[in-house]
């Protein structure tokens, strides 16, 4: 389960990174085709808004092996120390299910927006699917995640 | 039904259940409660792309990652000391500096603390400042900066309060330089008083610091004068600013190379985006159902008989935001509580972009409020100290950044003098 989430991680990591790196250019060569050129590319400034969601929510995925999900966790400290495990299990369980009633709403969403997407917004539809598809990974992080609590504490930090 | 539900999420919350599932639980629960498919949810966070000046926050996030990954926070300590170093309290002016500097790019005031805290804190001790000032000082300073662009909560508000993001840059760089004043005032005061022992002043010292430190230097003016001037929109600033600082790191610099280091930056820099990020898309769907069922409408018509005068909104937002401000950090309060405390302000004749000024300044106060101020934790694990002992010593600069506080809120004017200017 470790090996398959850090193998799992390394991917999610790869694409995030490169959609970052894919933001740098684009937006750059934009700046540079309107000014130089007088022509913006097309398309581009649209692509660079899906690849916001592709960074932020492949993030919010790589955020919870991490550990640097934003928690308010004020009262923390009021826990004895033998409950904090298995609190921690229970939440990583009550966050995948969550996850996964969003994943399984956003898969319905994308299936709606693909049957409807016009003539020639097909590609848009499709980069959609990274809702439903990070989604469903953050489910299974953190279910990984509640086994790595519950199993092997010692690599869960 | 609904009250234990919400009591249950808060307690979860308090235990340490991430932030993001509790608005999601919320969210679909509302969905639920209201007979409405929880896709709604999903429609909101893909209309997430529709904001053109979200592109805005991944691009400048990573400017603050390469920075600090580039030995900018060295350069910067360094180029602060030989310009204002000799003053009395100089070194403790350079700290102030520094840190508002490196936060308006970093923009989250723990990394601010945990680079340059570090950094400064031994430093401060070998001026022979006081332990218990300079405590104080590296710890208050780690959320100076906030208001200056192009800090991500400044554009985390803009882009929640749909507000033009280039006003907020605007608004926010008097306000900061009152308080860098202030503070700084307070520094020199207790240098002299403390006859701390001052440094002499060296042209060599100053031309060298200048040249490494100069690409650093010029990105903050380009910003200025680029937004400023009106040359390029806030998204275009970001995206001229992360290809400026990647050249400055990898090519002059040379502090990084195409290796695994670099892709950690950009990875960090993922990692930070997408923690915030998912927040406000979980948080847009929650919002739309509130507003299904009335409850800001509620809320105004609770406040309203309760509150006459917008002196009395002012004094009572101020309250409530510093009682936020040390319970929540900076992103999720701007995230949860803007959607809720603006048509408010709206009605007491609060301009939406004072509003983010004094939003801002009071979340900025409430990182260093005891007992729960999240600077006091960070600084108390960075610098090995007990917590009660970073109390006491942040508590000068507290006074004082609550004096400033009231500045701020009552005297709109510093925040909205460009209009008509600009």
């Amino acid at each position: 389960m470790i090996r398959l989430e850090r193998a799992l991680a390394r991917i999610e990591a790869a694409v995030a990174v490169a959609a970052l790196v894919a933001m740098v250019l684009l937006s750059f060569l934009q700046i540079l085709a309107r000014n130089l050129f007088d022509t913006g590319l097309p398309g581009v400034d649209v692509l660079l808004r899906y690849l916001v969601l592709v960074v932020s929510f492949l993030g919010a995925v790589l955020a919870v092996r991490d550990r640097r999900h934003i928690r308010l966790d004020a009262a923390v400290g009021l826990l004895p120390e033998a409950w904090k495990r298995p609190l921690g299990v229970g939440f990583d369980l009550f966050s995948a299910l969550v996850c996964g009633v969003l994943s399984w709403a956003a898969v319905r969403y994308w299936l709606e927006a693909w049957r409807y997407a016009e003539v020639g917004r097909h590609w848009l539809a499709a980069l959609s699917i990274i809702l439903p598809l990070s989604l469903g990974l953050l489910s299974l992080h953190f279910l990984l995640r509640a086994w790595i609590g519950a199993h092997r504490p010692d690599a869960a930090e | 039904m609904n009250a234990a539900i919400a009591l249950g999420l808060v307690a979860a919350a308090l235990l340490g259940l991430p932030l993001f599932v509790v608005l999601a639980t919320l969210g679909l629960v509302a969905s639920w409660r209201s007979g409405v498919d929880p896709a709604v949810l999903i429609v909101e966070m893909h209309d997430l792309t529709a904001s053109a000046s979200l592109v805005a926050i991944p691009l400048f996030t990573l400017v603050g990652s390469v920075l600090a990954a580039g030995g900018a926070p060295q350069r910067l300590v360094r180029v602060f000391n030989a310009v204002l170093g000799w003053m009395p309290g100089g070194l403790a002016v350079v700290a102030l500096t520094s840190c508002a500097f490196f936060t308006a790019f970093s923009g989250v005031s723990g990394v601010t603390i945990l680079a340059l805290g570090g950094l400064l804190y031994p430093i401060l001790i070998a001026g022979h400042y006081p332990e218990r000032f300079s405590l104080g000082l590296v710890t208050s300073s780690g959320s100076l900066g906030i208001l200056f662009m192009p800090s991500l909560p400044l554009l985390l508000y803009g882009v929640v309060a749909k507000v033009g993001i280039d006003q907020l840059f605007k608004a926010g760089i008097v306000p900061g330089l009152i308080l860098l004043v202030l503070l700084g005032g307070y520094s020199i005061f207790t240098g002299r008083r403390l006859d701390v022992p001052r440094q002499p002043f060296s042209w060599a010292e100053l031309r060298t610091a200048a040249r490494t430190s100069v690409w650093d230097l010029l990105l903050p003016a380009g910003i200025v004068i680029g937004i400023f001037g009106g040359y390029v929109t806030v998204t275009e600033a970001a995206s001229c600013a992360a290809a400026y600082v990647l050249f400055v790191e990898v090519v002059v610099h040379r502090t990084l190379k195409f290796d695994r280091h670099l892709f950690a930056t950009f990875r960090e820099a993922v990692v930070l985006v997408g923690s915030i990020l998912i927040i406000l898309s979980v948080a847009m769907g929650l919002t739309n159902l509130l507003v299904n069922a009335q409850i800001p409408s509620r809320v105004l018509a609770y406040v309203e008989r309760v509150v006459h005068s917008p002196v009395e909104f002012l004094l009572l937002l101020n309250g409530l935001l510093l009682v936020v401000g040390c319970m929540m950090d900076v992103f999720s309060a701007i995230i949860v509580v803007v959607p809720l405390i603006l048509p408010l302000a709206m009605r007491f004749g609060v301009d939406p972009v004072h509003l983010g000024i004094i939003f801002l300044a009071n979340l900025e106060i409430g990182y260093n409020t005891p007992p729960v101020g999240l600077n006091l934790f960070i600084a108390s694990q960075r610098f090995d100290k007990p917590v009660f002992v970073l109390f006491r010593a942040t508590l000068p600069f507290l006074a004082l950044m609550l004096l400033w506080l009231a500045v701020v809120t009552y005297l709109p004017f510093a925040s909205l003098w460009w209009r008509g200017i600009f």
